[in-house]
């Protein structure tokens, strides 16, 4: 191994050490786009991408187009054995995939007239494993989380619980693998999958990554430029009693116009006697558009925009939207410079809508680890109390992140 | 038939899908009060008459007598019951289940205290979190389904390996 | 795209169809159109795209900026070499062109046509046909069908074209590459300009 890459490794295993425990979101990275990669099911066992597994071409990927690459290493040399599990150490069978995620987080929101909140956050600490024998897949995933990601957890107690956010098995219709069939816990099919979970376009459509998998069963298509999954939503199981578990559907379609280019539409609808947050029935709705486009290599654009409406017994209807722009600045290979907007109002009566901008910075340095650093303002619309009119409150938020994926 | 029948058969049959379109996206109305809901509690607990609030008897669950989207700590909990408006079927159950979990509540409307001064009406549920495996028949299920499917996965995978000459895999 | 972690698993996919014989095509007839023996102006704005297909959607898009036409006792022939095809990662374009194309003993590909089997514009009109022709690609020869659009203003032509290869009739292996294997079909298109004398 060549000197550079010693230290580099050097460097690895130290922040690993310092670094195991945390929790954090998945691999999802739809600006892979950029080099032409419009579909997922290639690195991802997940056909939607950025959940579960990769695959063994994706971790070949990951090292030759995600991370930076230094010294004398030619952009044409092989992926580096340290890009398979644990670093290429345990050989696996071709029928096996297996992967772990490590993300912890260091947080520092100021709430405007609050105190500065720090803390150090435990993201994701999960391992997932995919298995195929022929046509028929199973997968799953196991974590721990110090607290929250309650709608994933396998135990019972409030905080430092046993998660498993998916488990499924599956079936491929065909002999590409372009249809698979599945059943079990997933992420739901719905907008642009990204690691930045609380986007608000994730959290009001209750679609992000993290703890918002349900049960079902879901058909998913990748042929051509055209990419698309349905699922049919029998609830969350690991929520109980049955009155909270929501039922209905999360689909979308892609079409990929160039290579570079994509466009696609989501749709979900469900039901819950009881909504998990506002506990009482409630038909909730969402619409929405994204697109993916890299006008040039080093550049990609991602956009949603996406319309919610609720109608909760008692209380009222609401409709709402939440949308986002982010560009994501490609330099060097591994170093990416990301500026997002986003734009939101939940529905309520006389809520304002509330605005926030990110500055983002992301270093893949590393085969299994990158860094990342976030600064997001934020000015929040607060719905005008009875009597009275409504406000703005502005926060501040950093977010520095670590993470190792094995 | 004739032109102008067809039309307005068609302008009809648009009518009654728009009604059940506008009926199914809104779910229920619910921002009118259910005004038989007063007298059917007292026949749903065996009361004498409305002891709450007489002779309106929506505060019981409501601020005021206009009832609407406003409800007492009583009307949430019977709300996390699953009552829905104008459906009194899921008022009975709904009582049936404060009776069974809070009956204090119960016995302050019987006894004409007002139940929303009553901290048990505070009472509201959470959901809980996690596998019930010890209990639940469907994680029994689930869980049986899985163990046979992995051993199928197994025998397949082990099966493979031994037509191709390698040591079984797992 | 490395395939260090598997023992021999290790290809890539490149070719579908190679279109640029119809981009070959195309500048051929619009030599032709210039009449008799009239030399063959220098292609500009030429764009040469083939799509390689892999499982579950996956698409593999190569370029070259590279064309030459001549016109050879009566055939419209034209090169495209090889050297410069590029899929945006280096990788993969090594593997293409070292192991499956094998470019050092192969470097060119050349389409020939009839010019009697090209139809070619007048001022202003707009042409679209099929043409019979050969594709020789490492080292083999096979008739191909063009299909090709031309349209005329003044002097010059534009041209875009479409043709279908499959890649292991011209002995090219199916590649494959942990696991992702790439369709034998391999679609081409191509556009170009030209002026005739």
């Amino acid at each position: 191994m060549r000197a550079s890459r010693r230290i580099g490794w050097g460097v690895a295993l130290a922040f690993g050490l310092a670094l195991l425990l945390a929790t954090s979101s998945a691999q999802a990275y739809p600006w892979m786009i950029r080099h032409g990669y419009t579909g997922c099911m290639p690195c991802h066992t997940d056909p939607s991408g950025g959940a579960g597994a990769l695959t063994e071409y994706g971790r070949a990927q990951s090292d030759l187009l995600l991370r930076t690459h230094y010294g004398q290493a030619s952009s044409s040399d092989e992926a580096d054995r340290t890009s398979g599990f644990l670093a290429g150490i345990v050989p696996l069978p071709e029928q096996l995939r297996l992967g772990g995620d490590f993300r912890e987080a260091f947080f520092s929101n100021k709430v405007e007239g609050a105190p500065l909140q720090q803390e150090l956050i435990t993201m994701r600490a999960d391992l997932y494993g995919d298995v195929k024998v022929g046509r028929f897949r199973a997968a799953g995933a196991i974590g721990y989380v110090p607290e929250g990601d309650l709608e994933a957890s396998l135990t019972t107690t409030p905080t430092d619980n046993v998660i498993s956010r998916e488990h499924w098995l599956g079936v491929e219709l065909d002999d590409d693998g372009a249809w698979l069939l599945r059943g079990g816990r997933m992420a739901l099919p719905f907008g642009i999958r990204m690691i930045e979970h609380t986007l608000w376009a994730r959290v009001l459509t209750r679609t992000d990554l993290d703890d918002a998998q349900q049960y079902g069963a879901s058909l998913s298509f990748s042929r051509d430029q055209l990419r698309g999954e349905v699922m049919a939503i029998a609830g969350n199981f690991q929520i109980h009693p049955d009155e909270y578990r929501e039922r209905g559907y999360s689909a979308y379609v892609e079409l990929a116009a160039l290579s570079t280019l994509a466009v696609g539409a989501s749709s979900l609808f469900t039901r819950a006697t009881r909504d998990i947050v506002y506990g009482v029935t409630d038909y909730r709705y969402a619409n929405g558009l994204f697109a993916r486009y890299a006008p040039v290599p080093s550049l990609v654009l991602l956009g949603e925009a996406d319309s919610v409406y609720q109608s909760l017994t008692w209380n009222g209807h609401r409709g709402g939207y939440a949308a986002f722009l982010q560009a994501d600045y490609e330099p060097l290979q591994g170093a990416h410079l990301m500026v997002t907007g986003e734009a939101m109002n939940g529905g309520s009566s006389g809520e304002p809508s509330s605005f926030d901008a990110w500055l983002s910075g992301v270093w893949f340095l590393l085969p299994h680890i990158d860094l990342r650093l976030d600064g997001i303002v934020s000015t929040l619309g607060v719905p005008a109390p009875p009597g009275g009119s409504s406000s703005y409150t502005h926060v501040t938020t950093w977010l520095a992140q670590f993470h190792v994926f094995l | 038939m004739s032109a102008s029948t067809k039309r307005r058969r068609r302008r009809t049959r648009g009518a009654i899908v728009a009604v059940v379109l506008a009926l199914a996206l809104t779910g229920a109305s619910s921002a009118r009060a259910t005004p038989d809901f007063p007298q059917a509690v007292v026949e749903d607990l065996g009361l004498p008459g409305i002891t709450i609030d007489p002779p309106q008897g929506c505060k019981l669950c409501h601020p005021t007598d206009s009832g609407g989207t406003s409800l007492q700590p009583f009307g949430q909990l019977l709300q996390q019951y699953g009552v829905q408006p104008y459906d009194e079927s899921s008022l009975k159950e709904a009582l049936s289940q404060v009776q069974q979990n809070e009956p204090q509540l119960v016995t302050d409307i019987e006894d004409g205290r007002d139940p929303n001064q009553d901290p048990d009406a505070a009472n509201l549920h959470s959901p809980r979190y996690g596998c019930a495996l010890e209990g639940g028949p469907m994680a029994r299920s689930l869980s049986s389904m899985g163990t046979f499917v992995a051993i199928a996965l197994l025998r397949s995978m082990r099966r493979r390996a031994s037509r191709a000459g390698h040591a079984a895999p797992l | 795209m490395g395939g260090s972690t598997i023992p021999d698993g290790e290809r890539v996919a490149m070719n579908r169809r190679q279109r640029l014989w119809i981009v070959a095509i195309s500048s051929a007839f619009l030599s032709v159109s210039a009449a008799g023996k009239a030399a063959l102006s220098s292609p500009t704005n030429t764009h040469v795209v083939f799509r390689a297909a892999g499982p579950a959607g996956l698409t593999i898009e190569g370029t070259t900026p590279d064309l030459r036409a001549t016109e050879d006792a009566g055939n419209l022939v034209i090169v495209v070499p090889l050297a410069n095809l590029t899929t945006g990662i280096s990788l993969r374009d090594q593997h293409m062109k070292e192991k499956y194309l094998e470019v050092a003993r192969y470097p060119d590909t050349t389409l020939t046509v009839a010019r009697s089997a090209l139809r070619l514009p007048a001022g202003g009109e707009r042409v679209e046909a099929d043409a019979p022709g050969t594709l020789s690609l490492h080292g083999q020869t096979r008739p191909v069908l063009v299909h090709y659009q031309a349209t005329r203003d003044g002097d010059a032509f534009a041209a875009t074209g479409r043709f279908r290869v499959t890649m292991t009739e011209y002995g090219v292996s199916v590649p494959s590459y942990l696991g992702v294997t790439v369709k034998p079909d391999v679609d081409v298109s191509a556009s170009f300009r030209i002026a005739g004398n």
